[in-house]
């Protein structure tokens, strides 16, 4: 009866949830976030990932783009078309976090993000619309279509050039650097 | 939910006033049953006791599928236990909710591609209100997917929603 009575007097200690809320640690592990700027598109999360919820898809970027640098001073070469993270799936083991060399994946201490529905929790995080990614597809496979064909037309001449004369031709297409 | 659930066409003042009574004694006394199944169970008794309470929401834990509202499933549903799954929640008496607790029972989880046992989400038996991701979930995040389902309870109506 004594300790039933001692505990009369002590404070309650349930938290009051949705008005109080408990300081997450400073390493928590919750929702990840990504910093889209500074992507480069290495694809080190996606391999990292050990249930596989990160998609990424890049696509080369063109010698005349120039897409910036990252705030960690790393260039970026790739367009990043898809980045998806299957939040659902995601085992907030925080792997993908360390490999990042840019630091742009990072664990958050968002923990309350119910959805209704399922195809809610794959987060988008590209910043491109479909219609610039579309122009970008387009852009780089005419790209490299123009490449191949340059190659090909290199690699004719020089095919053609040990069975003609040794003079040079003016025909021949220089290499394209 | 209910057998006078979407009956009417039109919503009057009888069938409002009705719905927001029904609404508000549903939503605030979601009997829970409980189907922990795996580490998320334990996030799950740890909101059931006294630092978190799950008892100041209405939510009492039943052992049995006739005395509950609401299903949380907590954790990996393997495919011997699905089949139970579907039978307990036919077992428990309508209006029915379910919430899928955790990673796994949201989608298979770490399981999704190479496990061969588990069903890969709780919602091919049975139909999910409200799923809250965590690999487990904190107990907060729980009660934040109770308090969606208690809007989405909140929102139900007799009247058949306006096509227009």
């Amino acid at each position: 009866m004594k300790v039933t009575f001692g505990h009369l007097f002590t404070p309650a200690v349930t938290i009051q949830y949705p008005d109080v809320k408990l300081k997450l640690p400073e390493r928590a592990r919750n929702r990840l976030y990504v910093n889209m700027d500074d992507c480069i598109g290495c694809l080190q999360c996606e391999v990292a990932c050990p249930v596989d919820c990160i998609t990424i898809e890049t696509v080369k970027a063109l010698p005349t783009e120039n897409l910036g640098v990252t705030s960690t001073g790393h260039k970026k070469r790739l367009w990043v078309t898809q980045f998806d993270i299957d939040i659902a799936k995601c085992c907030y083991c925080g792997l993908c976090v360390p490999v990042c060399p840019t630091e742009c994946i990072v664990m958050t201490d968002v923990y309350e993000f119910s959805e209704f529905n399922l195809h809610d929790l794959i987060y988008n995080y590209v910043t491109l619309t479909e219609a610039e990614i579309a122009d970008i597809k387009t852009r780089t496979a005419a790209y490299e279509k123009e490449q191949a064909t340059k190659k090909a037309a290199v690699a004719q001449a020089k095919a053609a050039q040990p069975a003609a004369s040794p003079a040079p031709t003016a025909e021949t297409i220089p290499p394209s650097n | 939910m209910g057998i006078l659930d979407k009956q009417f066409n039109n919503s009057n003042i009888i069938i409002t006033s009705l719905d927001s009574l029904l609404n508000w004694a549903r939503l605030s006394s979601l009997w829970g049953m409980q189907f922990g199944l795996a580490c998320c169970a334990i996030e799950m008794m740890a909101t059931g006791a006294s630092h978190y309470d799950f008892d100041r929401f209405g939510v009492f834990f039943r052992g049995s599928p006739r005395q509950s509202d609401v299903m949380i499933v907590a954790g990996t549903v393997t495919l011997k236990m699905a089949s139970r799954i579907k039978t307990l929640y036919d077992q428990m008496s309508e209006p029915r909710y379910v919430i899928s607790m955790g990673s796994c029972s949201n989608c298979g989880g770490p399981y999704w591609e190479h496990g061969y046992h588990v069903l890969k989400g709780v919602d091919r038996v049975i139909p999910v209100d409200v799923y809250v991701p965590g690999c487990p979930p904190r107990p907060e995040a729980l009660m934040e997917g109770l308090m969606k389902l208690q809007e989405k309870i909140r929102m139900e109506s007799l009247a058949k929603k306006a096509t227009a």
